[in-house]
């Protein structure tokens, strides 16, 4: 069965967006992902799109909240909710392991965490990265050595919780097709049998 | 029988999955032992006392239940004592990145096994050093990469049988840090229940 519910987690550039593409272009009559809006106290950036709404303070009936970094997110496991009975599957970018384990422990078996892995980005690709997104100045500085730390932070979360995630993508700097393979197995709920070497 | 579990790692060459056995055997006693696998080749210097070389006491490929070529040696893998550990509540961690001989085992040991694929990030730079340290001839050193590569093939195509992906980054620490969490998890029953 493809899953009901997705969660995402991962470091900045370890391939997030490319992640949602896929499962947007796998989407069929038992699968339909949408990207559900999480509310963020951070200020805008220039590549923001529908999934994240910049609010000044997370709305009261956000009942998913955490906070990373001085910056505090929200979602409502409501509209989770409302999105599986209009039988589409919400998914949900989080980078908090306690919010992963409320969304898994609401929805039980309908819910697939997943970690998409990337080598922690250097600080070089890092920078290049937010020149792409317009976050931060232009220069190098504190800024960036504060991502990548994070990016680092992110990844030890699923040292730590590695028993709480159903699913790892592998983004090792080989294909877009390897990446999309992986993404199509799981999605299609293909039968867990080991297949020859080729 | 709660909890117990026969662990396959499998993984690429350089994955760490060597020190990863034996920091079960020196650490992880309490939680699982580590199954010997028979060899037909020499014994190596950096092989621990989980490979049982053809040169070592106690050495019987012949008794293997489950048994596969690598590098054109015979491995082999003797599945009745695995299932006398089981039966004491023993767990079991066990290295193996055949897929056929990961078949067999799948097959049966059934809803006993949790298969782990360990991923390490090497760089063929890694690949020259580790050649270099332990004596590999280039042709080897080549043919370990093209079984990184294949065995990462191998998780693309296969990712549904994975249990968990152990992801060895950085530090040895950190990939024993997984397993013993995992470990921990299956013993408490928060783990593989679904």
């Amino acid at each position: 069965m493809p899953p009901r519910v997705l969660t995402i987690t991962g470091p900045t550039g370890s391939g997030k967006s490319e992640l949602v593409r896929i499962l947007g272009e796998l989407a069929s009559d038992d699968f339909d992902p949408v990207l559900v809006t999480k509310f963020t106290t951070r200020p805008p950036r220039s590549n923001d799109g529908p999934e994240v709404e910049c609010v000044e303070e997370i709305p009261r009936d956000c009942d998913i909240a955490y906070e990373q970094y001085g910056v505090r997110y929200g979602l409502k496991s409501q509209t989770l909710w409302d999105l599986v009975a209009a039988g589409k599957s919400p998914v949900v970018i989080i980078n908090d392991v306690r919010a992963v384990e409320d969304i898994k422990n609401q929805f039980a078996g309908m819910a697939r965490a997943t970690y998409i892995f990337r080598e922690a980005p250097s600080y070089e690709r890092l920078l290049s990265l937010s020149h792409e997104r317009g976050v931060g100045s232009s220069e190098p500085g504190a800024e960036y050595g504060k991502r990548h730390l994070k990016a680092i932070m992110i990844h030890r979360i699923y040292i730590e919780n590695v028993q709480l995630f159903d699913w790892v993508i592998l983004n090792v700097g080989t294909t877009i097709a390897q990446m999309r393979a992986q993404v199509e197995q799981l999605v299609r709920g293909e039968a867990p049998v080991i297949k020859e070497i080729s | 029988m709660r909890g117990v579990r026969l662990y396959i790692v499998v993984g690429t060459p350089g994955s760490g999955k060597d020190e990863l056995v034996r920091a079960v055997r020196i650490l992880g006693e309490t939680h699982a032992g580590v199954v010997p696998k028979h060899t037909s080749r020499a014994r190596q210097a950096d092989d621990g006392d989980e490979m049982i070389c053809s040169d070592d006491e106690g050495y019987d490929l012949a008794s293997c239940q489950i048994t596969y070529a690598n590098f054109e040696e015979r491995y082999g893998i003797r599945t009745d004592q695995v299932w006398d550990r089981l039966r004491h509540g023993v767990s079991q961690v066990l290295v193996v990145s055949n897929a056929e001989a990961i078949r067999e085992l799948l097959a049966e040991f059934d809803s006993f096994v949790t298969l782990l694929y360990v991923h390490s990030v090497v760089t063929e730079a890694d690949f020259t050093r580790q050649a270099e340290e332990r004596g590999y001839t280039e042709e080897y050193s080549r043919e370990r990469i093209e079984k990184y590569w294949d065995a990462f093939d191998v998780y693309v195509r296969n990712i549904r049988a994975f249990d968990h992906v152990l992801i060895h980054a950085a530090d040895n620490e950190d990939l024993y840090d997984q397993i013993f969490r995992l470990f921990r998890a299956y013993e408490r029953g928060l783990a593989g229940a679904g």
